[in-house]
């Protein structure tokens, strides 16, 4: 199986501890991803694998057939994986515009020598941010600091600050966590739009009817391990994942 | 070198070496209750060096009768320090930066404190009447004087250790260094818990300096064993304690045979050469477990 | 649409009053210079400007790249001795002197490179290391250095075959290499450089999953902060005709990284406030000449108390009071 991404036996202990264990599994170009699990199983570590911000101790990762393993994390951004964070992590005086901007750090980083012509191309770079916040919804935000908006709102920032990047993979990780139903489906409808812009999706939620309703394929996790994959339909009635998980399912609603 | 020689340079090395270990304790507690790398530190050094002359020559105290009265004035000044010139900066949350430089500026003050012709002017104090003379063990020659400096050094780590780890206080110290905000969650008193901890590495400090004053000389410049000591302190696993004691040591001895050995003129950079070496290829010190100061 | 003018109005308005301040600023810099001819007061701004240089580098590195460089006073050192080996060599002028100071300095921030991977106080305490070592070095290092004596008669400042010679051209050359620095720095902050180096101070995280190499751009926060230094270090030289290697202690490197935080560590003129402010100390009172040195620890700890943003902040602190006061509108 050869997806956009593929998890070969993908595994990180933290000294004895295994918090993924052997994870294999492949998400194909234009798919939207669920991954789900209970508290622990290891879905942020599984995240965090494929973003690059902590290293494998075992298997490997391929970005359609590139070993995504042994390049750093700013790097895999130049290669299209772009991510969010369970708790935003934003320039909290930068304006929403800028922490936008940001996020197009491989053009800054070439406008950055171009000394005069700078200036225009990252006037450019902002009119393109300032479109990406609208694309999320906060373009009445463009010039308020992202210290000062609310929990969802930075959630939606961080979503515009990876699409600023074109990223052929987008990590989500708990983008609706504490929205109402309101905000939630707006988020869902943004996120079900990426596809067909180029971006393949994985997205780890505890919002049961949101992963349902937003994913394509659903792979559960449970002790650092694959336990079931397949359609929501199909995980639903997985009476391994009723087992460890859908036991809790209840008392989220 | 001779074996001979190498044994002697040793000897020599190691009373250094537990001065610098005194100091280096100081640097660690420091650093583990409050996160933070103090300037003012080797000042505590020079003031102890001075409280030692007034001890010693002008009150004619015995070393032994001198380190709890200097240890303790010294203490003293650490407090009003960490009172006066740290603690608003704490409790306004201030940047690491505003704390390093405010103890950069309380460095300054001491030092022109006592720089001043009223207080002990600028040059250098003999603290030693008379030593009594060496012995002999074995051809190796052995001073008085430091082996009185190396008891000293070690009966006050051993003291500072069994305070930490035995009584309730120690404890509550060693609970702030590990996370300050759960040990006030467990009703522990933190601002005291650092007021103790300044004072613990006042009275060291102030201790080194005696004991640099006894075995060298005493002065505004004694502040500069304290700079080196601070190698002392990242050898051991800068913030690890019994760590502090035997980088001391290691650098005492390291640097007295460097000296004698192969470079007088370059000892100093080969120090410093060596806290640059430590800190990139064993971060934790050379003997610690290994610890993470990576990005 | 009308908010989005309003903002970019405020904007124009607020970047005419900058173009003006700006150009009375550096007009009444020049003025100084024929106002103070042949006084002490001329000497002692020249001097404020080659250390606030020197300071303006480390602002840099310090307050925009985040990165708490301790031996500044290596890369003073390293531009000096650069410098002055191809001036006293091979009889060159300031301006490859210049050249030639950067690139020494540049191979020391490459030796430094490796202990940018240190974090927090680990790298504050080997950058001091290194700066105390390369102290050391240029001490003893006698045949480059002329280590403790010093090397003498440094031939002055040179410029397009003009020789500038006394404290009033003295003055032009190292105000005019300052507001250079100066002007490059504040264009670099306003460029995508800078508005990473923003980011990655802000979060780290954030900016390395925007793809931002936070290594590289730490590393160039050293190295374009080292540049000043160098050429304060040339310009040291060339102005006292002699440089002696206690200049470059670790004294020097506290002191300068005092200057950043005593004029303001986000503040690129905060580096020469705190520069005037060191070099007043150390000249002018001479009414309590013994408690000057006194004098400058009590008002450096005060300051850390009372106004954290250092000297710089001074203006915005006071309108925000006075706003309170007048119970008007929100900063």
């Amino acid at each position: 199986m050869t997806g956009l991404l593929d998890l070969s036996d993908v595994s990180r202990s933290f000294g004895s501890l295994k918090a993924v264990d052997g994870v294999t599994t492949s998400i194909a170009a234009g798919e939207i991803r669920g991954l789900i699990g209970p508290n622990g199983a290891g879905k942020t570590t599984v995240v965090n694998l494929i973003s690059g911000f902590i290293p494998l101790t075992g298997g490997m990762i391929e970005l359609d057939g590139l070993r995504l393993d042994r390049i750093p994390a700013h790097a895999r951004v130049h290669h299209g994986i772009g991510r969010t964070f369970q708790t935003p992590q934003l320039c909290p005086t930068m304006s929403v515009l800028d922490n936008v901007v940001v996020g197009a750090h491989k053009r800054l980083a070439t406008a950055r020598f171009r000394n005069l012509r700078a200036r225009s191309s990252l006037s450019s770079l902002r009119s393109e941010a300032a479109n990406r916040a609208k694309q999320v919804g906060l373009g009445d935000l463009l010039h308020a600091h992202a210290g000062g908006l609310s929990y969802g709102h930075m959630r939606l920032l961080e979503i515009a600050r990876a699409l600023m990047g074109s990223p052929r993979l987008l990590l989500l990780d708990e983008p609706v966590a504490g929205m109402n139903e309101v905000e939630s489906d707006e988020v869902a409808t943004i996120v079900r739009e990426l596809p067909q812009a180029g971006t393949t999706v994985l997205v780890i939620e505890h919002d049961m009817p949101f992963v349902m309703g937003l994913c394509d394929r659903i792979t559960v996790l449970d002790h650092g391990d694959v336990i079931a994959e397949g359609t929501p339909a199909e995980v639903q009635a997985d009476p391994r994942v009723e087992e460890v998980y859908l036991g809790t399912l209840g008392d989220e609603g | 070198m001779n074996v001979h020689n190498l044994v002697q340079q040793t000897v020599f090395g190691l009373g250094l070496g537990a001065i610098y270990g005194l100091v280096a304790i100081g640097f660690s507690l420091v650093y583990r209750t409050m996160g933070l790398l103090s300037f003012v530190h080797p000042q505590y050094v020079m003031l102890g060096s001075v409280f030692g002359f007034t001890a010693l020559v002008k009150l004619d105290l015995s070393l032994w009768t001198a380190i709890v009265p200097v240890g303790l004035l010294t203490a003293l000044v650490a407090v009003v320090v960490d009172q006066v010139g740290l603690r608003p900066i704490r409790r306004r949350g201030g940047a690491e930066i505003s704390l390093i430089l405010a103890t950069v500026a309380w460095g300054i003050i001491l030092v022109e404190i006592v720089r001043q012709d009223w207080a002990y002017g600028p040059s250098a104090l003999s603290l030693r009447s008379a030593a009594r003379p060496p012995i002999n063990v074995l051809g190796i020659e052995l001073r008085w004087d430091t082996l009185g400096v190396l008891a000293s050094g070690t009966v006050l780590a051993l003291g500072l250790a069994a305070f930490l780890k035995l009584t309730r206080t120690g404890r509550a110290v060693r609970a702030v260094g590990e996370s300050g905000p759960t040990a006030a969650l467990m009703g522990i008193d933190v601002e005291r818990m650092l007021a103790i901890s300044a004072a613990l590495a006042g009275f060291l400090g102030g201790v080194a300096g005696l004991l640099v004053g006894y075995l060298f000389s005493a002065g505004i410049s004694t502040g500069t064993i304290g700079v080196k000591a601070l190698a002392a302190a990242v050898i051991g696993g800068f913030g690890n304690i019994p760590g502090a004691i035997i980088g001391g040591l290691v650098l005492g001895v390291f640097d007295n045979i460097v000296a004698a050995d192969v470079s007088a003129t370059w000892r100093d950079a080969i120090v410093y050469g060596l806290i640059i070496v430590v800190l990139l290829l064993r971060p934790g010190g050379l003997f610690g477990r290994r610890t993470s100061a990576r990005t | 649409m009308r908010a989005r003018d309003a903002i970019l109005s405020r904007h124009h308005r607020s970047r005419t009053v900058t173009i003006v301040v700006t150009a009375v600023a550096v007009a009444a810099l020049y003025g100084a210079a024929p106002r103070y001819d042949g006084t002490f007061f001329l000497s002692f701004l020249v001097d404020v400007v080659i250390l606030g240089l020197a300071a303006l580098g480390l602002q840099h590195t310090v307050g925009d790249g985040g990165v708490l460089n301790l031996g500044q006073a290596a890369f003073f050192g390293l531009g000096a001795y650069g410098g002055v080996w191809t001036l006293q060599h091979w009889h060159w002028t300031t301006l490859p002197a210049f050249g030639a100071a950067i690139v020494v300095a540049a191979l020391g921030a490459v030796v430094m490179a490796p202990l940018l991977r240190l974090r927090g106080v680990y790298f504050a305490m080997a950058s001091f290391a290194f700066g105390a070592m390369m102290f050391e070095i240029f001490g003893q290092a006698v045949s480059l250095t002329g280590g403790e004596n010093g090397l003498f008669l440094v031939p002055p400042l040179r410029v397009f075959g003009h020789t500038f010679i006394g404290n009033r051209d003295s003055y032009l050359v190292v105000l005019t290499v300052a507001l250079l620095c100066y002007a490059v720095l504040a264009l670099l902050m306003r460029s995508g450089y800078g508005l990473s180096l923003h980011a990655v101070r802000q979060s780290e995280n954030g900016a390395r999953a925007a793809g931002v190499n936070v290594a590289r751009l730490r590393f160039f926060a050293l190295l374009i902060g080292v540049i000043p230094a160098a050429l304060a270090g040339v310009l040291y030289a060339q102005v006292h005709g002699i440089v002696q290697a206690s200049v470059f202690d670790y004294n020097q490197s506290v002191a300068l990284i005092t200057m950043v935080i005593v004029g303001g560590v986000a503040s690129r003129w905060g580096a020469f406030a705190g520069a005037l402010l060191a070099q007043y100390i150390s000249v002018y009172p001479r009414a309590i000449e013994q408690y000057r040195f006194l004098l400058y620890g009590v008002l450096i700890a005060a300051l850390m108390i009372v106004l954290p943003g250092g000297i710089a902040s001074v203006g915005r602190v006071a309108l925000a009071r006075s706003r309170v006061l007048l119970g008007g509108g929100r900063l």
